[in-house]
């Protein structure tokens, strides 16, 4: 196992320490149209802590996520982002994103860009770095993630589990507090879940606050701080792993689990 | 052989090809000065035009930028080049710089709409991962939706500027001597119109058919950077 | 909302170029038909205070013309003529020239030409259809879109290799329109200006026969050319003569005429043109005009139609 990191865990963890929560979500709402799929969700997430939420489908858990940097508007409700109210409308959105990085479903690469433009371009466009030291820590985190070879190639000539690798290299490059991910795994074929899973976990071991949207119910029980239950628009039901998933209380979740889980 | 005589007529006599030439000089120019005001404005129009404020609704500058489009592709280009060269320039003696702008400012109005279709057919994914990264609308407009965008468009582009080179021939209107006008003032001296504007349509399609050759060369490799 | 922004800027775009494009003026809105007539017309268009010498001139007209209708014009059956033998003869002409043709308050084309040849239709016993067009289009139509022409065109050599004309039915020059304040007075004066010709024009051939002239600016209207030459564009306008003060009528402190004569441009005679290999249509064109000069009817033609001529 190489000596390199992802972050770096020292400096991660010396980040600014205020007793405040990271994040910080009051009375969360949203509405698509007529549609009420947040009721009012009340959390507080923690530096360091990972954050796992399940759920059957269309319960809100993407929306949530979504809603935490703006992706969906929130239609009422708080959303902090350590001292910044992030759904304030004079706040620079923008600003807010780079401490936030966001993993998707379908990776989302830029498919006109070779890999290492992706990884560069947000940092240097924003005068964070320059083109020699985003390219220097870009090959970086490549290497650490066993992709180095493909920094000239294009997106659409690689897998699935490589794209999504290099997704969580390219949010990575820009130092984020914390990092979301919405279902990072789901659109993979089954042999190259494993390899995305394994960079979430070493992340998660370095330090990293996450919030993940997820289904692999292994992962969630391997490297969850807590886990949350989402169900018609509300949290039903919040727990440690062991906990949430030995005695799962609520009686929809104990449902969802007995299906999901084998 | 009337054929013969009528060819001598139209192209040899008094060295009239010469006037062909000319004109179709005076066509590219025009087409050339127009297509790439066209783009410009084009572009800049399309962004303004899908510009939304914080509140979802449209803001000024996209208001302008849908009302541009909207009158210049309800009304007729001949009108847009008698305005342009009676009315705005009214004290314009340059026709070729009258016409390009005129080309130029209708062909941005279509070619507003070709990206708009562009810029919708790239995959909202790619937007949202740019915004996510910190990088501001317009960022990520130019350096990720756009470059794809004009790939996706590209054919409908083109067949924008072909349209463009045959159009202006409605700028002889004001006296502009591009190719048609040329075919027509050979025919008015010789009374047999057929010669002439034979010839005037068959250079015409010359150019257009090395044009298409032209870019679908690029367009095949363009594609190709994306065969998996 | 949008739609009303974008409609009332369109209103407002076209009220305003229409103003500009200063379209040409219609005479009084006479109709033409009606005034051809044959003795109607010469007593609508004396406007001699004279009550009694009108009244006296108008039964002796009259008394003239129905004799020479009987006795002196020959008949001439056209029912199996290869053009008008349909009972319509259709004259094609180019409506930017007045007064000899321009388009009418009611959009459709009217003037002299317009009014002889409707007198020479009713004459011959057809029916006339005006096709408006390109003026260098028209020699090129005659015997397929149109039967003949009378739009003010000069008879000239080269026409006459693919059109027969009649005999001339107008003299004219060729004048040049120029700024109110141009010091241009003779043919040399025009060497290095711009000049505004309508395309397939004798006045485009005077043009091209000035040494060292500038730009010659061929357009399909010489509504586009004076409208050029007001905004300063051009330089001068070279247009028959009469035409040329039916223009000057419409800006009268903005231009002025340099006649043909001072100029040193040749004389010009309009004919009606006509198919070359119909000889019969001709004699009975030919025929038909000359029973008009004979019996006053075309003296007043001219006088409605280009003497008294007003712009509106």
């Amino acid at each position: 196992m190489s000596t390199e990191t992802l972050i770096n865990p020292t400096e991660y963890a010396a980040k600014k320490e205020t007793g405040k929560a990271l994040i910080r979500v009051k009375d969360l709402r949203k509405d698509f149209g007529e549609n009420h799929v947040l009721r009012g969700i009340d959390y507080e997430i923690h530096k360091g802590q990972k954050i796992v939420l399940v759920g059957p489908s269309g319960c809100g858990k993407s929306t949530f996520l979504r809603c935490l940097d703006m992706l969906e508007v929130p239609t009422s409700g708080e959303v902090w982002l350590g001292d910044t109210k992030v759904n304030d409308p004079k706040t620079d959105i923008n600003l807010v994103r780079r401490r936030m990085g966001m993993v998707f479903q379908h990776f989302n690469l830029f498919n006109n860009l070779t890999i290492l433009n992706n990884i560069t371009l947000a940092p240097v466009k924003l005068g964070l770095m320059s083109k020699e030291e985003a390219s220097e820590k870009a090959l970086q985190l490549l290497q650490r993630v066993n992709l180095a070879d493909k920094a000239d190639a294009y997106p659409h000539s690689l897998s699935g589990g490589q794209q999504q690798r290099i997704a969580i290299v390219r949010s990575l490059e820009m130092n984020p507090e914390v990092m979301l991910f919405d279902e990072p795994t789901s659109a993979l074929d089954p042999e190259m879940v494993g390899e995305v899973l394994q960079v979430m976990t070493e992340l998660a071991n370095e330090g990293m606050t996450m919030v993940v949207v997820t289904h692999e119910m292994a992962f969630a029980r391997q490297v969850a701080s807590k886990v949350i239950f989402i169900d018609e628009g509300v949290i039903k039901e919040e727990n440690t792993p062991e906990e949430f998933f030995a005695q799962p209380k609520n009686p929809r979740l104990q449902d969802f689990l007995s299906k999901v889980l084998q | 052989m009337d054929i013969a005589n009528q060819f001598f007529k139209a192209f040899i006599k008094d060295g009239r090809w010469q006037l062909y030439v000319k004109g179709l000089g005076i066509t590219i120019e025009v087409t050339i000065f127009a297509a790439l005001l066209g783009l410009l404005l084009g572009t800049i129009a399309c962004l303004l035009n899908m510009q939304r404020g914080r509140t979802g609704k449209r803001t000024i500058a996209s208001r302008i930028a849908f009302i541009y489009i909207d009158i210049i592709r309800g009304t007729p280009t001949l009108i847009q080049l008698m305005i342009m060269w009676n009315v705005i320039m009214v004290s314009s003696k340059n026709k070729i710089l009258v016409a390009s702008l005129a080309f130029g400012i209708n062909s941005g109005a279509y070619v507003a709409e070709i990206i708009r279709g562009g810029i919708q057919s790239v995959d909202a994914g790619q937007m949202e991962a740019g915004r996510s990264l910190g990088l501001s609308r317009i960022q990520t407009m130019m350096n990720v939706i756009l470059p794809q965008a004009f790939k996706n468009c590209f054919p409908s582009l083109l067949n924008e500027f072909i349209t463009l080179l045959k159009e202006t021939s409605i700028a002889s209107a004001v006296g502009l001597v591009d190719l048609t006008h040329a075919a027509d003032l050979v025919s008015s001296k010789t009374y047999q119109p057929m010669m002439p504007l034979l010839g005037a349509a068959v250079m015409y399609f010359i150019v257009v058919k090395t044009l298409s050759v032209v870019f679908g060369k690029v367009e095949k490799r363009l594609r190709e950077s994306d065969n998996r | 909302m949008m739609k009303k922004n974008s409609a009332v800027l369109l209103a407002g775009m076209m009220a305003v170029s229409l103003a500009a494009c200063g379209e040409s003026s219609e005479a009084p809105a006479e109709n033409s038909a009606a005034a051809t007539a044959a003795v109607a017309a010469a007593t609508a268009a004396e406007t001699s205070a004279d009550e009694t010498t009108a009244a006296a001139d108008t039964t002796a007209a009259a008394a003239v013309t129905t004799a020479d209708a009987d006795a002196a014009a020959p008949t001439f059956d056209l029912s199996a003529d290869p053009y008008a033998g349909d009972g319509v003869l259709t004259v094609g002409l180019n409506a930017t020239f007045p007064p000899f043709e321009y388009v009418g308050d009611d959009g459709n084309p009217t003037g002299f030409d317009v009014a002889m040849m409707q007198e020479i239709g009713s004459r011959l016993g057809l029916t006339v259809e005006i096709e408006d067009m390109d003026f260098d289009g028209i020699v090129g139509a005659i015997g397929n879109k149109i039967d003949v022409a009378a739009t003010g065109m000069t008879i000239t050599d080269e026409r006459k290799e693919a059109v027969n004309f009649s005999d001339p039915y107008y003299d004219a020059t060729q004048s040049v329109l120029l700024p109110a304040d141009s010091a241009a007075a003779s043919k040399e004066d025009l060497a290095g200006l711009t000049v505004g010709v309508q395309a397939g024009t004798t006045g485009e051939m005077v043009a091209e026969g000035v040494e060292g002239i500038g730009e010659i600016v061929s357009v399909k209207s010489f509504n586009q050319a004076v409208l050029d030459l007001v905004n300063g564009k051009n330089d001068a306008v070279i247009i028959d003569a009469v035409p040329a003060k039916a223009f000057l009528s419409q800006y009268p402190d903005a231009l002025k005429i340099v006649d043909g004569e001072t100029m040193g441009f040749d004389v010009e005679q309009y004919g009606i043109a006509m198919p070359k290999d119909d000889a019969e249509l001709g004699d009975a064109i030919n025929s038909t005009l000359k029973a008009m000069k004979d019996d006053g009817t075309y003296d007043a033609l001219v006088e409605q139609w280009i003497n008294n001529y007003e712009a509106e």
